[in-house]
């Protein structure tokens, strides 16, 4: 037997890459000639790619959700040796592959990344001019955005080579929420607010790969670009100010630990996060600072009448904020419920836009790895997040004793336009009150 | 002063379609019924499936990147093929690129028409006995053409027409208009085939013009005009048959709009036709698929069994294997060449890329 390398294929005119929407094939599975195998997923159109060969699946080289450029090989095959395609004289079909990807190269290249070449090059031109270009959308986008009084060069793309797409029409729209990580900040602990930085032009680094100090180049995954997108645009717009506190949660843990099993006779998984959620919705009823958007340009500030908490989700291919809708209506279970669909959801790839969209305010847990402190930063254009550590055990004085408890470490950022730094305080005070003595959540809730 | 009555103005003239063959297929017009024998009949229907496995294929060697460009059938067999079949060999075809399978069926190589999908100048390189053009990607310019080589063959003498085709928006087009009038004027041999697929890319017939038919556009040109069912390929056959007698005869051009469907996307160059039609109408024409009502027809007369399909399909898919495989032998076209085809005389700017990609080439 022996090797089959299929290449993606441009299955549009001058597609340039693809997203790999769903493999319909694993490795040990055996195909049919014609069968399908992947879905590609380009600016127009989702597709789903035959394989030109009958085989069996070796090796998936370009998982669910990645981009990959057109020539590049998706999937390896074990076929019979007149159908391989991987020896010293490699048949048309794929050559022809190649001829594409060289014909679509400089459309792959306009990218904000700067590109030396030598400025003789007839090619360059072209790319100069690609890149003056104001706006790149498609009509029908630009027609919604027409309807909807939307100015489409004010809108920030997030397809290929910055295309605006209607859901980023939509995101400006709704000034909606953005895909978030945690980023450690240079936000120093003193609680003054940092001046807000001009969003800072890109700036490309030369290449100084050597033997001696090798280095390599990779593409940054669409996740990645849009996060990297959303962390500078949150610290050059929001004044972020960072208050560290921690609270005994002794109560808290025996009551999880409590519940733990009752929850899993109901297929639910019970951990501290739903409590949190709990305690947080209560918080934002009470200080609906918390539950705002600030409009600069309006000099306005959006209150919500609605309690919608986000929770950071960590995945393989990023990190997400789906949130929990109508956190201060559900039952703690109910909660449990929801974060478990959500992170399912996202692990999976299948997160729908609607989920992560208006959410009051967000928690970051990095406890669930280990951790204290850290300076979270704000899912914009919400106005607050709240940061978990890991319960540790550790002396405690109380009543003029030191003793043993369970403590949990808060890291909670605000913007400063909006929230000062004693209603801050305030909020936090209120929620390690509620987190310290689960039946007030009861109460409360 | 006596009223005059734009309303009545614009209803006329009436323009009905020709059919021959219903959706369940039963014959509704013994009258029209061609004159085909058992044996062409099924010829005709086996061309037909030809056609429709032709387009599937097509499709996925396109997904898996050995074909480049290709304009789905699907739906339009009876259009394409029928009118086809009522052709001679000498009769002259001016294709636009959906209308790959008539150029086949008229005697280019699969596997050269595999090579102009990927596009290599292989696949425009014709044997000088195929009266035929490579299809045109300009909407509507080959019916200029098509008038100027009707005209050709007239003064040539020959017994002979020009056909063309192109879909409902080609009709539109200035070259549309000027094609049917210049044909008319000379009383040229012209066949001017419109297949309204009821979509030009995105834009619906409805939107498309005024006019209630297209047929109706050969009025003003002083031409006749007919509508045909284009999901029959019967009536199709028919009047094309009796249009090219016509024709033939020295009576001038005609003009045929066969009302069909576009069942799949216009090309697979990144449209999804979801987007602007909904599955309800896709499945009203769906239904009156013209495979179908022709395969029961030949079946009530015993012409025709789901095993000889079985062995037809197996034996289309084998000469399409040995199309493509003949069509990727062909060195593949670098990029160099492309650029050396484009001038007689190069420029120095196209002279600087040639240099540039020979030396990417030679690596």
């Amino acid at each position: 037997m022996s090797k089959y390398e299929f290449k993606l294929p441009d299955i549009g005119e001058g597609m340039a890459e693809g997203v790999i929407g769903e493999w319909l094939v694993q490795v040990g599975d055996t195909i049919e000639k014609d069968a399908d195998l992947v879905q590609i997923e380009n600016d127009k159109s989702v597709e789903e790619l035959p394989s030109p060969v009958a085989g069996k699946i070796t090796k998936i080289i370009v998982p669910a959700g990645e981009t990959a450029e057109v020539g590049d090989v998706l999937v390896e095959l074990e076929v019979a040796q007149s159908d391989s395609n991987v020896t010293d004289e490699a048949p048309a079909a794929t050559e022809t592959v190649e001829v594409v990807a060289e014909k679509t190269e400089p459309v792959n290249k306009i990218t904000p990344v700067n590109i030396t070449r030598e400025t003789s090059e007839p090619a360059e031109f072209m790319l100069e001019a690609e890149q003056k270009l104001p706006v790149l959308a498609m009509p029908a986008v630009r027609r919604y955005a027409r309807e909807k009084g939307v100015d489409v060069s004010k809108v920030s793309g997030t397809g290929n080579h910055g295309q605006v797409l209607k859901s980023d029409i939509d995101h400006y729209l709704s000034q909606g929420d953005v895909v978030f990580e945690e980023v450690v900040n240079e936000v120093s602990r003193e609680t003054t607010p940092v001046q807000p930085a001009a969003t800072p032009a890109p700036v490309s680094l030369p290449t100084n790969n050597s033997d001696s100090w090798p280095e390599r180049r990779e593409k940054m995954s669409a996740v990645r670009k849009a996060t990297a997108k959303a962390m500078v645009r949150s610290v050059s717009q929001i004044p972020h100010v960072n208050l560290f506190d921690e609270v005994v949660v002794d109560k808290l843990w025996d009551h999880r630990k409590k519940y733990k099993a009752v929850a899993q006779a109901k297929e639910v998984h019970l951990t501290f996060m739903p409590y949190m959620v709990k305690a947080l919705a209560i918080v934002l009823k009470e200080f609906p600072d918390f539950n705002a958007q600030v409009d600069m340009e309006n000099q306005e500030i959006i209150y919500r009448d609605y309690i919608n908490v986000g929770i950071a989700t960590d995945t393989d291919h990023g990190l997400f904020v789906p949130n929990v809708k109508h956190a201060d209506q559900l039952s703690l279970f109910n909660i449990a419920r929801a974060i478990s669909e959500n992170t399912q959801a996202a692990r999976d790839g299948k997160l729908a836009a609607s989920s992560m969209k208006h959410t009051s305010m967000s928690i970051t847990n990095i406890g669930s790895v280990g951790g204290s402190y850290f300076t979270p930063i704000i899912n914009w254009p919400e106005v607050a997040i709240i940061g978990m550590g890991k319960i540790m055990e550790q002396p405690v004085v109380q009543d003029g004793e030191i003793i043993s408890a369970r403590v949990l470490k808060l890291s909670l950022s605000f913007d400063h336009r909006i929230i000062d730094g004693a209603t801050a305080q305030k909020a936090m005070n209120r929620l390690k009150e509620l987190i310290s003595d689960p039946e007030l959540l009861l109460m409360e809730g | 002063m006596g009223k005059i009555d734009f309303n009545k103005l614009n209803k006329t003239p009436k323009i009905t379609k020709v059919s021959i063959l219903d959706q369940d297929g039963k014959i509704i017009d013994d009258d029209l019924m061609p004159d085909l024998s058992d044996e062409e009949l099924v010829s005709l229907f086996k061309k037909m499936i030809w056609s429709r496995v032709l387009n599937d294929r097509s499709t996925k060697l396109n997904r898996q990147g050995r074909l480049g460009f290709f304009a789905p059938t699907l739906g339009q067999e009876a259009s394409q093929v029928a009118s086809e079949f009522a052709m001679d060999k000498q009769d002259f075809l001016l294709p636009a690129y959906r209308d790959v399978p008539q150029l086949v069926l008229h005697g280019l190589p699969l596997s050269k028409a595999f090579l102009w999908s990927r596009g290599h100048i292989e696949g425009n390189k014709y044997a000088e006995d195929l009266a035929a053009l490579p299809p045109q990607i300009i909407i509507g310019a080959q019916y200029v053409q098509a008038a100027g080589v009707a005209l050709g063959l007239k003064k040539k003498g020959q017994a002979n027409v020009a056909y063309t085709y192109t879909g409902d928006g080609g009709t539109s087009q200035g070259d549309f208009y000027e094609g049917i009038n210049f044909a008319g004027a000379f009383k040229a041999p012209a066949l001017f085939f419109v297949q309204n697929n009821h979509y030009a890319i995105s834009v619906p017939r409805e939107k498309q013009t005024a006019a209630q038919t297209l047929a109706q556009k050969a009025i003003a040109a002083g031409i006749p005009g007919i509508q045909v069912d284009g999901m029959d390929a019967l009536a199709v056959y028919a009047v094309t048959k009796a249009a090219r007698d016509w024709v033939v005869a020295g009576n001038g051009p005609i003009l045929i709009e066969t009302l069909t469907y576009r069942l799949g996307a216009h090309t697979l160059s990144g449209d999804d036709p979801k987007r602007y039609r909904s599955q309800e109408e896709w499945e009203k024409w769906n239904k009156k698929d013209p495979l179908n009502r022709m395969r029961k027809y030949l079946e009530d007369k015993d012409l025709w069994n789901e095993e000889e399909e079985d062995i037809w399909v197996n034996e289309v898919n084998a000469q399409i294997d040995e199309a493509i495989n003949e069509a990727e032998q062909v060195e593949r076209q670098k990029v160099s060449e492309y650029l050396q085809h484009t001038y007689v005389d190069t420029p120095a700017n196209i002279q600087a890329q040639i240099e540039k990609f020979q030396a990417k080439e030679a690596e």
